[in-house]
């Protein structure tokens, strides 16, 4: 088994749980045909073009209503609400007045209206919903038909530079795929793919190297797409026999929006191992006051589930649409480089929730590195709340500090995503490999079990709180390295929660231990899943 | 004509949803609408995308028009506002 197989990925952001393979088929759309602008007396002519445009588009979104299921109808809804709104055909008018023709004026109104919620991400989708409507609305008018031409048969992976949810009603039952360079996760398109049990992957930046018939898989539980790969590449849930109650360490969620909340309590988890806290101000180009944070910190703890929550200050070590927290940013990669009083504001407003709620609130630091950075956090949260305190461990060098922190340090959570970059920087290893993005990297399970052992000496709680931990399989390899919790991701905390009640604490170790011998990530995942299946029988 | 203020409950903030609610909500009543930030121009509802581009979010303050002098009108546009505003 060789780990260095030439495998090539595209990376973006995942619509879906199901893997799914089929060909590429490429949509190319024309480009906005517009006519020569209008002679003077020609602008009643344009304004009535541009009420027939959008007469046209709306009538089709009515249409497709009617058969529409309930998600999509609401989305169909909204998007016809938009298309008639009074604003933006005032704003169209008044350019076909200042020479322009009817698509170009409307391409204009809608230009204007991205430049005024910009930024904003949510917003921005929105704004990508519009300029949608004008190329349909734009094709309408010249007579153009936008619908796609699409096979009958076959499993095709629809990829283009984006795609409309109008586009979306007109799919074919062989369209088994969706690929798209732009567009996000809540764009009403992937609202609808969703609905459609479509897998989507979404801002794949390099989507334009994908080529017509060529076999590629989706793989939305990882983010990617594999090019030739079969389903064994799939992150797939993997069927367990629950012989428990309850598994053997606590399965708990990580959240970073109301629904993920709302998801994680009717998934049973065991209590909120990851609140993302930066995620709930995207957007936000001022900084939220104390009560303020108060407020909405109060309304995701009562969606969380019952157990102990536990609250990431502010993180900006990602690329993360937060423009307050952005601004801050300093080269002085640290959890306190955003300045240490704004992550003071935001442990006051919850100390005062954890009295008003009762609720049990654990607090953590990102981007700790040492154990000096970890003690000015501890001292500082100590200072203002009676929280059980702990850092993040996602960068190398904190690992061999761990046991310094013995009866300082409460908890401690391993980001697995950023320690195994932070592993392999230092052996520039071929960034090629495909395995080297694998949580089944041997330099990675062995920092793990290093990091598990000298916790359980030091009596530190330990849990991992990363990617890996929404592995079904490789969370029973956490519990046999001795971790005492894991978090996953709201959606796979039921799948988890399955593998760690399928069998006993010896057999987790025995998991662990068959990882432990791979020599590559293939190697590692392969034989932890064998001795695994070995234990379903 | 009415005025009050209302606060965003909403944990999304004023979206494309509740947006096009309040649009919906104008046209059964037959009357008009206007949000605003406080002390700001106030935008009319006859439309989503100038609800959304008040880019509302969680907690903000907005002050709201109707004008009607219906007061029952008034009080049942208001208490329908007040929940589409809550998300």
């Amino acid at each position: 088994m060789s780990g260095l197989k030439e495998i090539r990925t595209l990376k973006g952001v995942g619509v879906g749980l199901r893997a799914q393979r089929g060909e590429v088929f490429t949509v190319q759309k024309s480009a906005p045909n517009s006519k020569p602008n209008p002679e003077p007396e020609d602008f009643q002519e344009e304004k009535r073009a541009l009420q027939r445009g959008i007469s046209k588009v709306s009538f089709q979104l009515n249409q497709l209503q009617q058969q529409a299921e309930p998600t999509a109808r609401d989305v169909l809804i909204a998007l016809d609400l938009m298309l008639n709104d009074v604003s933006l055909r005032e704003k169209a008018e008044q350019e076909i007045l200042l020479g322009s023709s009817a698509s170009e004026a409307f391409f204009a109104a809608v230009r204007e209206f991205e430049e005024l919620v910009s930024p904003d991400p949510v917003l921005m989708e929105r704004a990508a919903d519009l300029r949608d409507l004008a190329d349909q609305v734009s094709a309408a008018i010249s007579g153009v038909t936008t619908s796609l031409v699409l096979p009958e048969k076959g499993e095709l992976v629809l990829v283009a530079t984006d795609i409309s949810a109008i586009e979306i009603m007109q799919f074919t039952p062989a369209v088994v795929g969706v690929i798209t360079q732009f567009g996000g996760p809540t764009s009403h398109a992937a609202i609808m793919c969703r609905a459609l049990d479509i897998p989507m992957l979404v801002a794949c930046s390099e989507a334009s190297q994908l080529l017509s018939g060529e076999a590629v898989l989706i793989d939305p539980v990882a983010d990617r797409v594999v090019v030739g790969g079969s389903y064994e590449l799939s992150t797939q849930p993997m069927s367990f026999q629950v012989r428990m109650p309850e598994p053997l360490i606590p399965v708990l969620a990580n959240i970073g929006s109301m629904e993920d909340a709302s998801l994680a309590t009717t998934s049973r988890a065991n209590g909120t191992g990851l609140v993302r806290t930066e995620m709930l101000f995207m957007g936000r180009s001022q900084r939220p006051t104390i009560d303020e944070q108060a407020l909405i910190y109060g309304k995701l703890l009562e969606r969380c589930p019952a157990g102990p929550t536990v609250m990431r200050t502010f993180d900006v070590s990602e690329d993360k649409p937060v423009a307050f927290l952005t601004e801050r940013r300093t080269d002085n990669r640290s959890w306190n480089e955003l300045g240490e009083e704004l992550i003071a504001e935001q442990l006051t407003s919850l100390a005062q929730l954890q009295l008003t709620l009762g609720k049990e609130i654990w607090v953590m630091a990102p981007m700790v590195s040492d154990a000096r950075q970890a003690l000015e956090f501890i001292q500082l949260a100590r200072s203002i709340g009676d929280f059980r305190i702990g850092v993040m461990v996602e960068v190398a060098t904190l690992i061999k500090d761990l046991a310094q922190l013995q009866g300082k340090l409460d908890f401690i959570s391993v980001g697995t995503n950023d320690l195994l970059n932070s592993l392999m920087k230092t052996d520039r290893l071929n960034p090629a490999d495909l395995s080297l993005t694998s949580h089944w990297q041997p330099e990675l399970i062995s920092a793990l079990a290093e990091i598990a052992r000298v916790c359980s000496d030091a009596g530190i709680h330990s849990g991992v709180c990363g990617e890996s931990a929404s592995d079904p399989a490789f969370s029973v390899v956490l519990a046999g390295l001795g971790f005492d919790s894991v978090s996953a991701s709201p959606s796979q905390v039921g799948q988890v929660r399955a593998a760690l009640s399928s069998l006993s604490s010896s057999q987790a170790r025995e998991v662990a231990a068959a990882a432990q011998l791979g020599l590559s990530a293939d190697q590692a995942k392969t034989l932890a899943l064998a001795k695994l299946a070995g234990f379903q029988g | 004509m009415f005025t009050s203020q209302l606060s965003i409950q909403d944990p999304l903030g004023l979206h494309a949803r509740p947006a096009g609610e309040i649009v919906r909500l104008s046209r059964e009543f037959g009357i008009a609408i206007r949000l605003g930030r406080p002390g700001e121009a106030l935008v009319s509802a006859n439309g989503p995308l100038a609800l959304l581009a008040l880019k509302a979010k969680p907690g903000d303050e907005l002050t709201v028009e109707i004008e009607s002098v219906d007061s029952e009108q008034v009080t049942e546009v208001m208490s329908r506002l007040k929940e589409i505003l809550r998300g």
